[in-house]
């Protein structure tokens, strides 16, 4: 336990931010109009406003009660997880949906590292073979397979 | 009676609709896909409509919409497999499942609870869409005289409600709604024309894309809290025979009772907006179990204990459909990912949707009888099937569903900034799971959000500005003190649990 709840005050100082930040880009850079006419900037500075508001009320009473500690940062599976979708963006446009399909594979596996070497490339074979087979025949999608485009 | 005749005509035309070779087609899928996530502790149908909803951009409306329904419904029926088989609940509305499910299933009567469950979930589901099919057009016609006030005030009710009485702090949900509308804001201005948090990316003025959001926070996030984390049970019985699935005279007795108050259930708390399938199985087990003569036998295999919360989440989810098809308005999480899937397809949700779409709406209806059907077939003697399925390793099904969720979202534009816009919801998802706050409000806000902005632009445009035409129309009116008598309670109830723990923390420190 700590003594206070770090959960809360940092989820209020979030919002806080990205309230306060919504409200200043809405009310400095959009017109805000008439109520009658509501400029593009209306709504969306009332939006900042309440969400500003909602965070200082999540983080008041967090500053004076205790708090239970974070749960574990899943570093590993995080990093495997998000690298591998951003290393298919980049591999996708470039050589194909295959080789990005083995890609998103091996980062993935990499997350929990349960499976070998062998079981993961039979992985993404049978993954492969399936999104082709649901995309391009099934559905008709025109993706290209396999492309040279560095 | 003219509803009745309309009825008639009404029930051939999505009859006809249903039952082409393609709207079959895809509601076979859809339910089997339902059910087979519906099996899997870990994967739910949030997850898996959300996955599919890139595949709903190469369909045409009615077979996208049939088979996301599909899976929404199937996976209810798979949910409670797993809480039978394994003490984990394969769905979240199938939790209470396990307090006496699992206990049959020791006793070695898993087959009966398998079997039993089914058929509270197809008496449940069934009484459900008549329900549907009764009321929609009266909610239709009710609607037809309904303001921009109108809607824009069913829209706060809604997003409140689905905040608040969802588990969870109420004030996070409603700061989690407040900044799903903000990012519903981000695009050209719908009016002027105007870009707004676009950052300069030319990629953001159509807005941020709602198969993004979703994917990143109920598939991408999911995964990466779950790789580790995910537990798995023993099967406690591998052979269900025929034989073994006959309930007993007295089974079949106990159950009747159960079923039909549940499916009321059920079917109320449905269409109410926020509340829904977990609520409604959890208040139909309390129920039964106050009412019964032996409320000892709960929790120790109870066939009441079982029946009574599978009719009413299925009841709930057909009736979930109305207040979003007739109105517009979805009362959860997954009812705004159909009508998010409804406007992708360039449909506006509302009662127009129903008169001027009868085969999309009748059609819709109509497959799920069909479904519900199938459902049956499925879950009766193909269970050994979904039982096998029980054993595919996690390990070996996040990857899949990695490398589904980044060509599925791919292949809508071909763009590799879809791609990096889902990771990067991902990872927000991932951070607010660990700040404790909940993605689901901040969808139904996304999605809602710009609606709500363009008819309070014009209901201040009709008003001249004033305000109190919320207050002076009588429906709006009573719309807005619900609202507001809502919000009082949840604070209120925020307040009392502050003290509770304040008090006990007081307490604590005395003894000490």
């Amino acid at each position: 336990m700590y003594t206070r709840d770090y959960r809360d005050i940092l989820g209020g100082l979030v919002l806080i931010a990205l309230g306060g930040g919504a409200f200043l880009q809405a009310t400095l850079e959009y017109p805000l109009g008439t109520l009658r006419h509501m400029g593009p900037g209306m709504f969306p500075s009332w939006l900042g406003a309440i969400l500003a508001g909602l965070g200082l009320l999540i983080l008041v009473p967090a500053l004076f009660r205790p708090g239970a500690p974070f749960d574990r940062f899943e570093l590993r599976p995080f990093l495997a997880v998000l690298g591998g979708g951003v290393a298919f963006a980049l591999v996708v446009t470039r050589f194909g949906m295959v080789p990005a399909v083995v890609v998103i594979t091996v980062f993935s596996v990499l997350a929990d590292n349960k499976l070998g070497i062998v079981a993961m490339l039979v992985l993404s074979a049978v993954l492969s073979a399936l999104i082709v087979a649901i995309f391009s025949y099934g559905l008709g999608v025109p993706l290209q397979l396999f492309r040279w485009n560095i | 009676m003219s509803i009745f005749s309309d009825l008639g005509t009404n029930l051939s035309i999505g009859l006809t609709t249903a039952l082409t070779f393609n709207n079959l087609f895809y509601c076979f899928i859809g339910v089997t896909l339902g059910t087979f996530v519906g099996v899997l502790p870990g994967i739910g149908a949030l997850a898996a409509i959300s996955l599919l909803l890139p595949v709903t951009f190469h369909l045409d409306a009615t077979a996208a919409i049939v088979m996301l329904a599909g899976v929404f419904y199937g996976a209810s029926y798979g949910g409670s497999t797993a809480s039978i088989l394994l003490n984990l609940p394969g769905t979240p509305s199938s939790a209470v499942a396990c307090l006496d499910g699992y206990p049959m299933a020791k006793q070695g009567r898993a087959g009966v609870a398998l079997f039993m469950t089914a058929m509270a979930s197809f008496i449940g589901g069934s009484i459900g869409i008549i329900i549907m099919m009764l009321f929609s057009p009266m909610i239709v016609d009710a609607a037809m005289h309904f303001g921009p006030a109108e809607y824009f005030a069913m829209m706060v009710l809604g997003l409140i409600a689905a905040s608040t009485i969802s588990s969870g702090p109420p004030l996070k949900g409603i700061a989690m709604v407040t900044l799903g509308i903000l990012l519903g804001m981000v695009g050209l201005d719908l009016e002027t024309g105007a870009p707004r948090f676009t950052f300069d990316l030319l990629e953001l003025s159509d807005g941020v894309s709602l198969v993004a959001v979703a994917m990143g926070l109920f598939g991408v996030a999911e995964v990466i809290s779950a790789v580790r984390t995910i537990q798995r049970g023993e099967v406690s019985s591998r052979k269900i025979t025929f034989k073994s699935m006959t309930p007993t005279r007295d089974d079949v007795r106990r159950s009747v009772g159960p079923i039909l108050r549940a499916t009321g259930i059920g079917s109320f708390l449905g269409a109410l907006p926020g509340t829904g399938g977990v609520i409604a199985s959890f208040m139909s087990y309390a129920v039964e179990k106050k009412i019964s003569r032996e409320p000892e036998r709960f929790g120790k295999g109870a066939i009441e204990g079982i029946v009574a919360p599978e009719a009413a989440n299925n009841a709930a989810d057909q009736t979930a459909f109305i207040p979003t098809f007739t109105l517009g308005i979805p009362g959860n999480v997954v009812m705004a990912l159909m009508l998010g899937a409804l406007m992708i397809h360039g449909i506006v949700p509302g009662p127009q949707l129903v008169t001027n779409n009868p085969e999309l709406f009748w059609g819709l209806i109509m497959s799920f009888w069909i479904g519900n059907v199938m459902l049956l077939v499925l879950n009766i003697p193909m269970i050994g099937v979904w039982v096998r399925v029980l054993a595919i390793p996690y390990h070996l099904l996040y990857p899949a569903v990695l490398a589904f969720i980044c060509i599925g979202v791919y292949s809508i534009n071909n763009t590799a900034f879809d791609v990096m816009l889902v990771i990067f919801f991902g990872m927000i998802g991932y951070f607010m799971r660990m700040l404790d706050f909940q993605p689901a409000p901040l969808l139904l806000g996304f999605v809602l959000g710009p609606l709500m902005e363009e008819n309070l632009r014009r209901t201040l445009l009709i008003s001249r500005g004033d305000f109190m035409v919320f207050l002076e129309r009588p429906i709006s009116a009573t719309i807005m003190v619900m609202t507001a008598a809502l919000l009082v309670w949840a604070l209120w109830n925020a307040l009392r649990e502050h003290r509770a723990a304040k008090e006990g923390r007081l307490r604590a420190a005395a003894q000490e």
